[in-house]
């Protein structure tokens, strides 16, 4: 009994200097911008403080792990991101915390939800108003010292918050003035700094079709940044064909830069009288050991396709209708890395802005490949000069993009032939199905360590 | 029982430190008798059956590949047989298996041991836009040959395992062996074996992959039979390591150098070998 008493006396004087601490940063956030940390810094913190060897330092370290953020303020895009929460919670409910680390912690968990809710502003209404509704109900029991329950309601505010991001970003990245579309891929065309990568144009095989009519197939990687890239420009494309529904925020993984910010299909729909759209996200972006939790599988016909265009099994991989297939993305992704979902999909209003240029001239190559593949239809798409203009190009778009068709290296041992080793590289990928790492093999023992930034160097313009 | 706990405790402490010990500094432990002997006494006739087998084909594969020198580097006055290897390298554990099959046919191993190569070389190759759950080849299961035994009249042989399976320096190739690589302009590759720095090979024979979830036993256990796919791989790129290595051995022992399987393999590989000069180093 006499425990009982004291646990409650300790909780209610933890709930005081818990919600003093998160009031105290509120109003300091508001007079002084910076003076509060930033939510993964905050974690860190807390984290410092909390007894080596604690469950609550084990918590904070998951909770702040790199896996898990974007940048210090934002956390992964749901359901990776709810792991900052479910591991925070965990970290309050170790009694050897302070108080000072717990304030941190229900901070930080704050900020997320609502910072989250400010970049909603022009998202669903009433999601909005019901993540606003929940953040209250947080405050209420952060300030009854229910520390746990109140980091589960600010996970849902963010939650919501996000799902309203999404259907804000979706809702402008779907519906892009043909104006400024127009504009901007004129730019990307003119410009070579760009290095837009065509399609490979395929002639004389059986069309690829569903539903009977021309099918635009996909494999990818959530945590693939060239495939984070590409979903851009894909959706800005198939919008002005059919209709999405249910696409949800994502991001590719950051041990592998340049992260960026994207969707993902898994789980989305498609409609629309001209195209079969058929997206498979093969991995998601969730590390294992090694490699990365499994999503979707490939049919066997779809892993046939992928093979034989693509023995390396290097993604994105898009067939068009069988007439056009693409293994790479059309432009490096670091044309949109460091910025968050609102800032890619604001930015589309604009057609000077080099992101929405990029995303511009990758939908224009696809909405070339599909109006070629659909006959011309709609008119109202596949007739505008701009669309004519790229259907020209598709031939002499010979940049290399955001491709890295196999890790860097010397390419293998000394070929016995005289033929160049990129020559028996291209021969062998065309013949062989052995793997694109397969590379890595023989190469040197300096260079078989792979810089994931001379990587991307690598890879990039 | 309290007996039987006693010894239960008294086991345990012996065996823990035991296992500890037996572990080797390149992360392999030692191989059981079962495994040795059937890597080591592959039936000559499965390997005449199996010829060059479905090995990869050095001379036009880009994965791996043979380079002739000019070399006649010894060791105790025999041809010398060098091999650069990883311990975390599955390219490395492919080979392993075919090398010990085919230098089981000039001398005998003892001490030979196993090795999982982990999951380092997914760390150092990383990419998480390749669909192919297997690109990186985690946990093959090869034999090392660092604290192992190896006689033979014939040979000498020369393992130096560069890395361990977390990839730490280990060991170092000495001035000889660096030479021998070199006349194969092998330097600063894995895996790299030079036979005798007249025949120098890179690369996997095969692709790691045939390897996936199959233990160290089940691996040894296929080699006996000609029509196992591991068997065709393995054996076959051991019928071409042997057959290289007779090349610098003068054809002995004649049992095994005039043996169809290593002919077909020669056949097969070495005397199509363009008669070019070999590429710069």
């Amino acid at each position: 009994m006499i425990a009982v008493v004291r646990s409650a006396r300790r909780r209610g004087a933890l709930a005081v200097a818990v919600f003093a601490v998160v009031l105290l940063g509120l109003v300091t956030a508001g007079a002084a911008a910076g003076a509060v940390p930033a939510p993964r810094d905050a974690f860190r913190q807390a984290q410092a403080s909390a007894p080596a060897g604690s469950a609550a330092a084990g918590a904070l370290s998951r909770a702040a792990a790199r896996d898990l953020w974007i940048n210090s303020r934002e956390a992964d895009a749901p359901p990776y991101g709810r792991n900052v929460f479910t591991a925070s919670k965990q970290a309050v409910g170790d009694p050897g915390l302070s108080a000072t680390a717990t304030g941190l912690i229900i901070t930080a968990d704050r900020a997320l939800a609502a910072d989250a809710l400010a970049q909603a502003h022009g998202g669903g209404a009433a999601m909005l108003a019901s993540a606003r509704s929940v953040l209250s109900a947080a405050d209420r029991q952060a300030r009854a010292g229910n520390l746990s329950a109140a980091i589960d309601l600010y996970a849902k505010a963010w939650q919501l918050a996000d799902g309203a991001i999404a259907r804000r970003v979706a809702g402008e990245v779907t519906h892009v003035p043909s104006a400024t579309l127009a504009a901007a891929a004129e730019h990307a065309l003119a410009v070579t700094r760009f290095g837009m990568s065509g399609p490979r144009i395929v002639q004389g095989l059986t069309p690829l079709t569903s539903g009977g009519k021309p099918e635009v197939f996909y494999a990818g990687s959530e945590a693939c940044p060239f495939c984070g890239v590409q979903r851009w420009g894909m959706i800005v494309a198939l919008s002005q064909f059919g209709t999405f529904s249910n696409l949800h925020l994502m991001q590719s993984v950051p041990t592998t830069p340049p992260q960026v910010t994207t969707f993902t299909f898994f789980g989305s729909s498609y409609h629309s009288p001209y195209v079969s759209f058929v997206p498979v996200e093969v991995w998601s972006n969730v590390p294992a050991n090694p490699g990365l939790v499994p999503l979707q599988t490939l049919t066997h016909p779809e892993a046939v396709l992928v093979h034989r265009f693509d023995p390396p099994v290097e993604t994105p991989f898009i067939d068009i209708g069988n007439r056009f297939i693409t293994d790479s993305a059309t432009v490096t992704p670091r044309l949109i890395t460091h910025r968050s979902w609102t800032q890619l999909a604001g930015g589309l209003t604009d057609p000077s802005n080099v992101s929405t240029q990029a995303i511009a001239g990758e939908a224009e190559v696809m909405t070339a490949e599909v109006c070629e593949a659909t006959g011309g239809n709609p008119a109202s798409v596949c007739a505008s000069t701009v669309v004519q203009q790229y259907e020209a190009a598709l031939p002499t778009l010979t940049g290399k993009g955001g491709s890295c068709p196999a890790p860097p290296g010397p390419g293998g041992p000394p070929p016995a032939s005289d033929a160049p080793a990129s020559d028996a590289a291209a021969s062998d990928a065309a013949a062989s199905d052995a793997p694109a790492s397969d590379a890595a093999a023989s190469a040197p023992q300096q260079s078989a360590r792979v810089d994931p930034v001379a990587t991307a160097a690598h890879c990039g313009v | 029982m309290g007996r039987f706990a006693v010894v239960l405790v008294a086991s345990l402490f012996v065996m823990v430190p035991a296992a500890q010990a037996a572990q080797r500094s390149d992360g392999s432990v030692p191989a059981p008798a079962q495994v040795s002997s059937l890597v080591t006494s592959v039936p000559a006739s499965t390997l005449n059956q199996v010829g060059a087998g479905d090995s990869r084909n050095p001379v036009t594969n880009h994965y791996f590949g043979i380079v002739k020198g000019d070399g006649h580097f010894t060791s105790d006055g025999k041809p010398q047989i060098v091999s650069a290897e990883l311990a975390w390298c599955p390219h490395c554990a492919a080979n392993s298996w075919a090398l010990a099959v085919a230098l089981s046919r000039f001398g005998t191993f003892s001490r030979l041991g196993e090795i999982n190569t982990g999951t380092y070389f997914c760390k150092t190759a990383e990419d998480p836009c390749n669909l192919n759950p297997l690109y990186c080849f985690p946990y093959t299961h090869g034999l090392s040959f660092m604290g192992s035994g190896y006689r033979s009249p014939y040979v000498s042989f020369a393992a130096v395992e560069l890395q361990d399976v977390n990839g730490h320096n280990l060991q170092k190739l000495n001035r000889h062996e660096r030479r021998s690589l070199a006349a194969v302009h092998l330097q600063g590759v894995t895996p790299a074996i030079s036979i005798g720095g007249a025949w120098g090979f890179a690369g996997s024979g095969y692709d790691p992959g045939t390897l996936a979830h199959m233990t160290w036993s089940q691996i040894a256990g296929s080699l006996a039979n000609p029509h196992n796919r591991i068997a065709r791989q393995v054996d076959g790129l051991a019928n071409l390591f042997t057959a290289a290595i007779c090349r610098v051995t003068k054809g002995r022992p004649g049992s095994v150098c005039s043996s169809r399987g290593v002919q077909a393999a020669a056949d097969a590989v070495l005397r199509k070998y363009p008669n070019r000069p070999p590429p710069p180093p």
